[in-house]
């Protein structure tokens, strides 16, 4: 199914991995640069910033070519234009396929991606214009059943992360489509059967995981176990169901009506980041970390927008102090120790990113604006504290 | 479950790719099974000054009539003294080349005094007009405090914090949403004193380049500096004095290149691209403006595909160039 030459992949996963040996110092990085220099390896883009220009100039140069094909068509245009749309796709993919993965054996180099996100947008627009109805509406099971089966296709063959993503949020779709409409008491029902899938989406990718022989699938399995996780927490959460629920029913404007079992909904609210969170430290999962501490931030939003015990200003103040007092006793208490749980750097993992991160985010929040503007609003300049500057919209 | 990492080092060993010895210190280094926190307890103090500051700047401004001036003013001065006794004390010896606290939590304790502070002396100077109307120094006092503390303590945010400082005191508002946004023909952005900013950035990099002073900061004048001259000079190309201020972008990015090529920073080289990649399509349009295409128009059509197509070979044309150096 993997268009790529085995040997190539294979070269490429060793040369990854000798390459992040080298940067974190295991290895002479001049040494690793001599003695990979002649193995041949799949082409990809491992910086970010490149990666993003070249998507872009990657999708002008594909919109480009479909304008251009327009153009030679444009006499045979009548209502059955859309099928131009599966010509565009078609021209995505024979790129993809042929000149890029084949011959100029791109993986993950930023042009790719570019063509075959192109190539399921087009196809989501075929699936869209094609089941249009006489009354002007699609069938959005049908579309995000055709975008759901179009990238996990791609995913198995191109190896290409953000398909498996697409992937993943059309299969939701699709879930949520067919139950809502097809299925009799199918609203009432959508929280259970959300988190029914994404436990088994998690069962299942964990199970095939431990089963993987070689490590191709390895980085979108674990996409799906943790996407698995994400969904059945979103499935459950008290704010998720109470909102939908209430714009599903389109029949209330203003505030959203109790739920049914609302007791259920926050016991698995509070409950899915606590067991998450405990697991992460447990299993020393970085990633589920992450996933346990997005839940938690979830969790704190839901409970917030529908009880206000505090005062937004206070809640800000007082819960940046306890965060800083949780980080500060943590790290005295992890200050000396050597394996295991600790503070000191990880060599394998770059502290880079995030430094820059928080670079661009205190010039993002803190706008000093300039004087000529603002003669008489205590609003506008010196400080942004007094317009509540610390907190950007990044945050 | 397999561990492929495990089985990508032994494999490197077989290969010959890695020694036997540096195969054994990877492994002895994975066997210690490493968790670190650093980079999550960091993010979560940077969230909690974010929080602290943005929940004092509220509190300040709904309590300005209830509390009174001098009380606010005095609570901040002792929370800012808090902020500053604890880091002066544990602060390393100042020192010209990068210095680090012992505990990088001083960091955002450093972080959270200079945005009170500047809190601080908007509050003085607005409300009791220290300055008259002088209100260039509203911004200006502030920011040369805020220099003082990002090279004593060695604090690239507090930097990033002054260097805005700067710009706001020229008339020039720039923070990173505008590129994000693409916030170009804003006409805030003044033209020949935003240059102006830059140039002066970049001239003090080089200076502190040749004295050895903190060249770790350089990275962060020269990302301004391109960003400042970039926008200044995108703003001004679509008319007016076109001409020079294309001339200018050229020349500048074409400095940017050459630096980010001396840096290995692939920041500054994909932006200097990007800016005179637009700056030379404003040129293209300028000069195809003029054209009268008539029946032409549909081999203008034909044409497009192939000039993305050559921009997109040009640029990994330059990306292997870049590697290679």
């Amino acid at each position: 199914m993997i268009v790529f030459d085995k040997k190539l992949l294979e070269n490429t996963f060793l040369v990854n991995e000798a390459e992040s040996m080298a940067n974190s110092g295991f290895i002479d990085y001049k040494e690793f640069k001599k003695k990979t220099a002649n193995i041949p390896t799949l082409k990809s883009q491992d910086n970010l910033l490149i990666r993003i220009a070249l998507f872009i100039l990657g999708c002008l140069a594909y919109a480009s070519l479909c304008g251009f094909v327009s153009l030679l068509g444009l006499n045979s245009i009548d209502s059955n234009w859309y099928i131009f749309l599966l010509v565009y796709a078609l021209i995505g993919f024979v790129i993809q396929e042929f000149l890029f993965a084949k011959n100029g054996k791109f993986y993950g180099y930023g042009l790719d991606d570019a063509f075959i996100l192109g190539t399921f947008i087009a196809i989501g627009a075929f699936a869209s214009q094609a089941t249009m109805g006489y009354n002007y509406t699609s069938n959005d099971t049908l579309i995000a059943l055709v975008l759901f089966i179009v990238s996990s296709l791609a995913y198995l063959r191109y190896l290409h992360i953000p398909s498996i993503i697409i992937a993943c949020l059309s299969m939701t779709f699709t879930l949520f489509y067919s139950v809502y409409s097809y299925l009799e008491y199918g609203q009432q029902i959508l929280p259970f059967i959300f988190l029914i899938s994404g436990v088994l989406l998690f069962y299942f990718s964990n199970k095939t995981l431990s089963r993987l022989t070689q490590p191709y699938y390895e980085k979108g399995l674990l996409i799906t176990k943790y996407f698995g996780l994400l969904l059945s927490y979103f499935a459950m959460n008290y704010f998720v169901v109470r909102e939908l629920s209430s714009s599903l029913n389109e029949r209330y404007y203003e505030v959203s009506p109790q739920i049914p079992m609302s007791w259920l909904f926050y016991i698995f609210t509070i409950g899915f980041p606590v067991v998450y969170l405990y697991f992460s430290i447990k299993t020393r999962d970085r990633i589920l970390l992450y996933v346990g501490l997005i839940c938690l931030g979830f969790t704190i939003f839901t409970i917030r927008f529908y009880h206000h015990f505090l005062p937004t200003e206070w809640a800000l103040l007082l819960g940046g102090i306890l965060l800083f007092a949780i980080a500060y006793f943590t790290i005295q208490k992890l200050k000396n120790r050597e394996s295991g749980i600790t503070f000191i750097k990880d060599k394998f993992s770059s502290t880079n990113t995030l430094l820059n991160l928080e670079l661009l985010a205190t010039a993002a929040s803190f706008d000093l604006k300039p004087e000529i503007k603002a003669p008489d609003s205590s609003m506008e300049f010196g400080g942004g504290g007094f317009s509540g500057g610390g907190a950007g919209e990044n945050f | 479950m397999i561990n492929f990492k495990e089985n990508a080092a032994k494999k490197l060993f077989e290969n010959g790719l890695i020694s036997e010895n540096e195969h054994q210190k990877v492994v002895a280094y994975r066997k210690l099974g490493i968790f670190s926190l650093h980079n999550e307890l960091r993010a979560i103090l940077y969230l909690s000054v974010v929080l602290i500051t943005g929940g004092i700047g509220v509190l300040i401004y709904q309590n300005i009539d209830s509390i009174g001036h001098q009380v606010l003013l005095f609570l901040l001065l002792i929370a800012i003294g808090f902020c500053f006794y604890f880091s002066y004390k544990s602060a390393p010896k100042f020192a010209k080349t990068y210095t680090e606290f012992s505990n990088s939590m001083y960091d955002y304790l450093v972080l959270l005094g200079t945005i009170l502070l500047c809190t601080f002396f908007g509050y003085l100077l607005y409300q009791y007009s220290v300055f008259g109307t002088q209100y260039g120094l509203v911004t200006l006092v502030p920011t040369v405090i805020c220099f003082a503390i990002a090279y004593y303590f060695d604090n690239k945010s507090v930097l990033s914090i002054a260097i805005t400082g700067l710009t706001a005191f020229i008339g020039v508002s720039i923070n990173p949403q505008m590129i994000l946004n693409f916030d170009l023909l804003n006409p805030k952005i003044l033209g020949l004193s935003a240059i102006t900013l830059g140039t002066i950035l970049v001239a003090w990099s080089i200076y502190s380049e040749k004295n050895k002073l903190k060249t770790h900061f350089n990275f962060v004048f020269q990302t301004y500096a391109m960003h400042l001259i970039g926008l200044a000079c995108l703003s001004n190309i679509i008319d007016g004095y076109w001409g020079v201020f294309l001339l200018i972008l050229f020349g500048s990015m074409f400095y940017f290149y050459l630096e980010s090529v001396k840096q290995k920073a692939f920041s500054l080289f994909i932006f200097s691209i990007l800016y005179a990649y637009i700056g030379f399509n404003v040129l293209l349009f300028h000069l195809l403006e003029n054209v009268d295409f008539g029946d032409l128009f549909e081999l203008f059509v034909f044409i497009v595909p192939f000039y993305f197509i050559a921009s997109i070979v040009g640029f990994i044309f330059l990306i292997k160039n870049f590697k290679k150096r």
